[in-house]
């Protein structure tokens, strides 16, 4: 039932230019941060920062274009620190393509960088090309309007003002 | 096979854009991601199914600097490998 859910949802957002990517995403200072990776590289982790940062989703993000904006959203589906809390959403800041590591490092993509990281981590309901197409179309406007980065982090509550230090 | 007289195309299933110079092509068969560096990038747009492969070849020689022996060899291994993984297709195949 959950993946019929997902499937007409994700088919929904695709034709309002959004999408759901396998991340999770955290409201800081009223906007959302999504930290996108694949299974092991700390979004769950980086959710358990979050203090008491509204945490929306440790799994899955909606991405949702309204009125030309793009916002990050709550969404059913969930990993390891269960069902949210904060069945929202907020502006979107920025997405952070993520890493644990022993230090703090971040580079911005351009927007190929950015489109070869998003590919891999959306919920492709179809492999029809169509339908991949649709994505690219998705992806090529999200990139021209927020600015996406690579994120490498320790696990550390220090990461919210490294944030702020550096996407200003 | 001898890929340099062939005309080849695109698998017409393959999803891609050329994004800054480079391409991103998604194979739905798999759904995997394949990106090209600029040269490559440059023979995929070239691989129409009209020119033949020398014919290719010789535009990138022309438009990139490295040896023509080395080119040619790179252009034909790089045909052949899009072949065997289905993203284009071969003369009349």
């Amino acid at each position: 039932m959950a993946d019929l859910i997902r499937l007409l949802y994700a088919v929904l957002l695709l034709k309002k230019g959004g999408f759901f990517l396998h991340a999770s995403a955290v409201v800081h200072q009223e906007k959302v941060y999504v930290f996108c990776g694949s299974s092991g590289s700390g979004k769950t982790t980086i959710t358990r920062l979050a203090g008491t940062r509204p945490v929306l989703t440790d799994e899955t993000t909606a991405v949702i274009k309204k009125h030309g904006n793009y916002y990050g959203y709550a969404t059913p589906f969930y990993g390891d620190a269960g069902p949210s809390k904060n069945n929202s959403g907020a502006p979107l800041k920025t997405i952070l393509f993520i890493n644990k590591n022993h230090r703090f490092s971040f580079k911005p993509l351009k927007h190929g960088e950015a489109i070869r990281h998003f590919l891999p981590n959306i919920f492709m309901a179809s492999n029809d090309k169509q339908w991949i197409d649709r994505v690219f179309e998705n992806l090529l406007l999200l990139t021209k309007r927020i600015q996406c980065y690579n994120l490498n982090f320790r696990p550390e509550t220090k990461l919210w003002r490294y944030l702020d230090e550096h996407l200003k | 096979m001898n890929t340099l007289n062939k005309v080849v195309r695109k698998n017409e299933s393959i999803a891609y854009r050329i994004i800054e110079g480079e391409a991103l092509l998604v194979s739905p068969a798999d759904n995997l991601i394949y990106p090209l560096n600029p040269v490559a990038t440059r023979i995929w747009e070239l691989l129409d199914n009209k020119r033949e492969t020398h014919q290719i070849i010789s535009i990138v020689s022309e438009e990139f600097d490295a040896l023509p022996a080395t080119i040619q060899n790179d252009t034909v291994s790089f045909i052949d490998e899009l072949a065997s993984k289905g993203l284009v297709v071969i003369g009349n195949e």
